[in-house]
């Protein structure tokens, strides 16, 4: 058998039968640098060198930020405004939720992290409504994947870090496909409530109430102004700026809002110091197989795999589709970044694919892992908030999937989607 | 832990509120980070935060999905310690031949501890929950529930 293969048997083997992810991936370089020959020891130089670098910062800050706004009352605003621009049609409790997660995703660079602030708010408001618990806890899984797509976005950042890929650019080009993403949930609880008869129970339209809660709300939505303005009006680097969106919400929900308490600050803490070590950690091994998978040539004997296929965008394209939504059904979405990408990254160049377009599919597809058992961690905190079990959430997102899969289509058919908005900031920039 | 990340974030707002972008601050900032990830990944272990795979052990039955994880972790727990291992080899060679940081002029040894005393925590950690195990039944391939 050869080398590689033995490899990649040992990854997912370990992963299969329950080794930490970072750890089995350390485990499968560690054999095969034995293989090629190479010290172990640059095994624990990368876990060393991989997260000594700054842009990688951006991700425990914006884990920090999303957790203090969805503690410090800045999320509830968010929702307020929503509620008010969507109006009174059918699901429009569905909508507004859809609504209030493009404005969180817009602060937040984690899909789980939206759906756990937007859920927390419009979840109990929709079962006053009567709408099923798993309808709801589907709307609020999905709403919330679009936390990874419209910037800022940790997944974004990881795939800039192991593709050495601009991350402003790459957050540019997540804001077109994650706008029509929403509208195309949106059109979907629309279609669902309305053949089901959910409710349109929503106070109208009104241009007062909705100037009144949008300057109720004026910190929580100046958040994405700041943040993102600052990164593409060359005022900070996306890891400045995630310092800056933590200083923000400090300052908002302690001093304007006064709704973070010391207990809820430390909570957030907590959470960022347990995702940083269960997660961030992943980079140092994931660097080190990167290097391993460039040494026995894997990208290029997975090439030879796919024969002649391997020049065709598209083909490409959808192999990486459907290894990725495979993969993502039992992976977190960071590993698969962080594993996937070195592979399929020569071979996307080789068949002239952007790697920001790559980048782009690779976080769509890792958004439907979110969204697919037995590991999705979006369902496991819709089914926490809407109190339903996996299975009910996972067949009520089903419909949802649907749309997420029409964005991957148009944007592998129509690159342009994602890259139009880029190339207008390379164009001004120069 | 808590002080650490506090540290990070307290680093990068000082910043931004000084408006000079002093090229120590961020070189501080990045040991804060490698600290956080690794005593993170230790404190990890406690609250049953690591990601893993645990579709085997929820479909076999019971004593068989009991060692298949027991399995899973003696094999992390080898490679934690080859790990804190190579981590030392590693803090050794910066002893003998010094590699000093660009803006500090800190030998890149201290920083790099980090990796075999972080890992040597995680390794604690396990022996921690194991012996948790014994005694209270708690056991810790289940989600904590708190």
């Amino acid at each position: 058998m050869p080398q590689w293969v033995v490899v990649f048997l040992v990854l997912f083997g370990t992963i299969g039968i329950g080794v930490p992810i970072p750890m089995a991936i350390g485990i499968a370089t560690m054999l095969g640098f034995v293989f090629a020959d190479v010290s172990i020891i640059s095994l624990a130089q990368s876990s060393y060198t991989a997260l000594s670098n700054v842009p990688i910062m951006a991700v425990p800050l914006f884990v920090f930020a999303g957790a203090l706004m969805e503690r410090g009352g800045l999320a509830d605003r968010l929702v307020r405004i929503a509620q008010s621009l969507v109006g009174n049609y059918s699901g429009s409790l569905g909508i507004v939720a859809v609504v209030a997660c493009m404005f969180f995703a817009a602060l937040s660079g984690s899909g789980p992290a939206t759906a756990a602030a937007v859920g927390a708010v419009t979840l109990p408001a929709m079962a006053r409504e009567r709408y099923p618990a798993a309808f709801g806890g589907a709307i609020i899984a999905s709403g919330g994947a679009l936390g990874s797509l419209i910037p800022p976005s940790n997944l974004m950042v990881f795939y800039g870090i192991v593709a050495s890929t601009s991350i402003p650019q790459l957050f540019a080009a997540g804001v077109v496909p994650g706008i029509l993403a929403g509208c195309l949930l949106m059109a979907t609880v629309w279609v669902i409530a309305r053949r089901r008869g959910y409710g349109g129970t929503a106070e109208r339209v009104s241009i007062g109430r909705m100037a009144a809660t949008a300057w109720e709300g004026k910190w929580a939505l100046l958040a994405p102004v700041v943040i993102l303005g600052g990164i593409y009006g060359g005022a900070f680097t996306p890891t400045e700026a995630a310092a800056v969106a933590v200083f923000y919400a400090l300052v908002t929900s302690v001093v304007i809002y006064r709704e973070l308490t010391w207990s809820r600050f430390v909570e957030s803490l907590r959470i960022t110091a347990l995702i940083s070590g269960a997660i961030v950690i992943m980079l140092g091994p994931a660097i080190a197989f990167g290097q391993l998978a460039a040494l026995l040539q894997i990208p290029e004997k997975i090439g030879s795999l796919l024969g002649g296929l391997a020049g065709d965008p598209l083909a490409v394209l959808l192999v990486v589709t459907i290894v990725l939504v495979i993969t993502g059904c039992f992976m977190e979405s960071i590993a698969q970044i962080i594993l996937f990408t070195p592979l399929f990254l020569p071979l996307a160049a080789k068949a002239g694919i952007d790697p920001i377009t790559l980048g782009v599919i690779i976080v769509l597809t890792c958004e439907i892992g979110f969204l697919t058992p037995p590991v999705g961690a979006n369902l496991f905190v819709a089914m926490r908030l809407a109190r339903v079990g996996l299975g009910a959430v996972s067949i009520a997102v089903l419909p949802f999937l649907v749309a997420y899969f029409v964005v991957v289509a148009v944007v592998a058919l129509f690159p342009q989607v994602a890259l139009w908005l880029p190339h207008l900031m390379r164009a001004s920039v120069h | 832990m808590c002080m650490l990340s506090l540290l990070v974030f307290a680093q990068v707002v000082m910043r931004y509120v000084f408006q000079s972008p002093m090229s120590w601050s961020d070189e501080i900032a990045v040991y804060c980070m490698v600290g956080l990830v690794y005593f993170g990944a230790a404190f990890a272990v406690r609250e049953r935060a690591h990601i893993r795979v645990l579709a085997a052990y929820w479909l076999l039955p019971k004593a068989a999905a009991t060692a298949v994880a027991v399995f899973s972790d003696v094999l992390w727990f080898a490679f934690n310690a080859i790990m804190v291992w190579e981590g030392a080899l590693l803090v050794a060679s910066f002893r003998e031949q010094p590699f000093y940081s660009a803006a500090l002029e800190i030998n890149l040894l201290w920083p790099s501890l980090a990796i075999p005393v972080g890992y040597s925590l995680i390794c604690l950690r396990m022996i921690q929950s194991y012996m948790s195990w014994r005694r209270t039944g708690d056991s810790p391939f289940e989600a904590r529930n708190d």
